[in-house]
């Protein structure tokens, strides 16, 4: 029963629960068990919420209604910058412990938890999520369950490890410049970051207000569909949030990819790859007959400006913090952000600037194509520690450098769906990436890889 | 005869451009339109052999679409009279480190445009 | 031969309030030079004056 459930989907164990096959509590006590035998390796659990997960399983295997419930008792986590009621929100940091307890969940927790599903715990982070390892100063790094040598990618790195490593099924992540698109590449999990402004980030501990997003990371296509859809709607306390109506995805999985236009990204997202990016780019790219190559325009400056953005708004966040507070932080994390703090506006307006005309250029390519496809890391996980790699024959740092595909998507708010191509030893994932608010297309041809084999979330030996 | 008449290179250089600009993009309805529409066309390619126009107009269609973006080095074109020339590149590619990439392609000016009859492609390990 | 970037560095950490340990110097300079030539790479883009920001405030 353990073996099956470690590995079952959302999906799997919601229509188990739903129909009586299966108690949630059953399912939870599975989950709890497994994480405590897993997580001291994994690493990927900063804290545990069994007993609040014990009440919540008994309270669903209790519902009359629980037929109707989409994601029946699905064990799920979330990255510790997400407010769980009862504990503080530490985003990753030291600093954050002092915090006041939450009081309430974010509402992302919430409508999974209405829908269903069960938190089990919050998930280790990369400090204050200005991070692309998942390595932890204060909590330890999180371990990659395909080679526990290497990295899990981050800034969400307990996301990935704990989905990848059979603790839990689905699990919530943030993805500011890729921290959600990243370690699922390094972690072989399928992800979605949703287009700018469509999940609500409200109660949750912010980095970059112009270019956080928040969304799931699951082992299936349909998980992430099934959670994304549970988890939309318009909230008036997330400035940011726009008031769409819900525009579900499950229904639209079904529809195949008959017609849909789907393009491979070249030129700079090509440019620096490793052998493995390139392969799983070509066989997902055969999978669906994408044949034309486009040009991303101006994306090196896109990247260059969505780096500047990033520091500088994080600088001005955290900036009373690193007045009072700078020993505490990661010095790697405190560097950049004193770094940051000192650049004159005028360039960040420059930024700002750009990043109007590059998205109308961008969105230019959106009216001939419904898809484009791009790597989401020029190579598969680093070691631990790791500090330098070679791309393009040039010894560049690991840390900024894994994110240089997925830097100039979500500069601009686009929905990605990442998904996991299973090459030995190690996995790596695509980006598929649509137009503005068609989350709907990204996950119809991640369902459909997903059905040719072309795309899985592999098994790690643990 | 008159070698290098400056028009007719021009003519071939906007050809070979834009030839170049469909191969990274992949654009196989463009490339096919270069190639002379012959079964005596040629192409002895970085991998394969083709004769004959089909055989390469099969092998466009059945391309990867990845790793083709490349940069050229030494570009000569050559012009022989007004209805010949010989377009010669090196080129590297990211996706092939170490290699250098060397393509000659033989146009011909028939009455609907410059077409290339015969077209070799080949990559060596670059000088250390 | 000290950079001419060491000055602004320390001028900047004593207008903004920052601390700025001796220790921590050589690190914030070469991240700041990151920033800075990404920065430039951007602001060097043509675009018109008409140019709107991405964000833009509604009242």
């Amino acid at each position: 029963m353990s073996e099956d459930l470690a590995w079952a989907t959302a999906s799997d164990i919601a229509r188990a629960v739903a129909s009586g096959a299966a108690s949630a509590l059953d399912v939870v006590d599975d989950a709890l068990a497994r994480i405590e035998e897993r997580n001291p390796t994994l690493n990927g659990f900063t804290a545990i919420t069994s007993d609040r997960a014990r009440a919540q399983a008994r309270a669903i295997d209790a519902k009359p209604d629980k037929a109707s419930l989409p994601l029946a008792g699905v064990p799920f986590a979330v990255k510790n910058l997400f407010d769980v009621a009862g504990l503080a929100t530490v985003a990753g940091s030291k600093i954050n412990r002092a915090r006041a307890k939450a009081t309430r969940d974010s509402p992302l927790i919430e409508k999974l938890e209405a829908a269903g599903a069960v938190l089990v715990g919050a998930l280790n982070m990369g400090e204050y999520a200005y991070d692309f390892t998942g390595e932890n100063v204060h909590d330890g790094p999180s371990r990659n369950p395909h080679d526990t040598s290497r990295m899990t990618g981050g800034s969400s790195g307990g996301s990935g490890g704990a989905v990848a490593g059979g603790m839990v099924p689905l699990a919530l992540g943030s993805d500011t410049n890729g921290s959600i698109r990243v370690p699922s590449s390094f972690c072989g999990t399928f992800g979605l970051k949703p287009t700018y402004g469509r999940l609500s980030r409200a109660r949750s501990f912010p980095f970059v207000a112009s270019l956080d997003h928040l969304g799931p990371f699951a082992r299936a296509a349909r998980d992430l569909a099934l959670s994304y859809d549970a988890m939309q709607g318009f909230d008036a306390e997330d400035g940011a949030c726009v008031d769409r109506p819900l525009e579900p995805a499950t229904p639209e999985l079904a529809r195949g990819i008959a017609g849909l236009r789907i393009a491979i990204a070249g030129g700079y997202f090509q440019k620096g790859a490793f052998p493995e990016a390139l392969e799983a780019l070509a066989r997902v790219a055969q999978a669906v007959g994408a044949k034309d190559v486009v040009e991303i325009p101006e994306a090196a400056r896109a990247r260059a400006a969505a780096y500047v953005i990033t520091a500088t708004e994080g600088a001005a966040l955290h900036l009373d913090r690193l007045r009072k507070q700078a020993r505490d932080f990661d010095p790697a994390v405190r560097d950049r952000l004193l770094a940051a703090a000192m650049v004159p506006a005028t360039l960040v307006d420059k930024a700002q600037n750009f990043r109007r005309w590059y998205r109308d250029e961008v969105l230019k390519l959106f009216a001939r194509y419904d898809a484009i496809l791009a790597p989401a890391t020029p190579c598969t996980a680093p070691k631990i520690g790791q500090q330098t790699f070679v791309i393009d024959g040039v010894e560049l740092p690991v840390r900024p450098n894994v994110g240089i595909y997925t830097q100039p998507i979500s500069f601009i708010g686009l929905p990605v769906v990442a998904v996991p191509v299973p090459l030995a030893p190690l996995p790596i994932a695509v980006q598929i990436i649509a137009a503005p608010w068609r989350e709907d297309v990204a996950l119809r041809i991640a369902q459909a890889l997903e059905q040719t084999g072309a795309v899985a979330a592999p098994r790690p030996d643990l | 005869m008159d070698i290098d008449l400056p028009e007719v290179v021009a003519e071939v250089r906007a050809c070979f451009e834009a030839y170049e600009k469909a191969l990274v993009g992949n654009d196989v309805a463009a490339l096919n339109k270069f190639f002379r529409d012959d079964p005596r066309t040629i192409r002895y390619g970085a991998g394969e052999i083709l004769y004959g126009y089909d055989e390469i107009k099969a092998f466009r269609a059945a391309r990867s679409p990845v790793a083709l973006g490349r940069t050229l080095a030494r570009t000569v074109i050559t012009a022989f009279g007004r209805e010949f020339a010989v377009a010669s590149t090196l080129y590297e590619r990211p996706s092939a480190p170490g290699k250098v990439g060397r393509q000659m392609q033989t146009w011909v000016k028939f009455p609907d445009g410059w077409h290339v009859v015969a077209a070799h492609v080949s990559l060596i390990d670059k000088a250390k | 031969m000290a950079d001419p970037l060491d000055d602004y560095i320390k001028a900047a950490a004593a207008a903004l309030d920052l601390p700025l340990e001796a220790e921590w110097h050589s690190a914030i300079a070469a991240n700041f030079a990151v920033t800075l030539k990404l920065a430039n790479l951007v602001a060097e883009f043509p675009l018109p004056d008409e140019a709107e920001p991405a964000p833009i405030f509604k009242a």
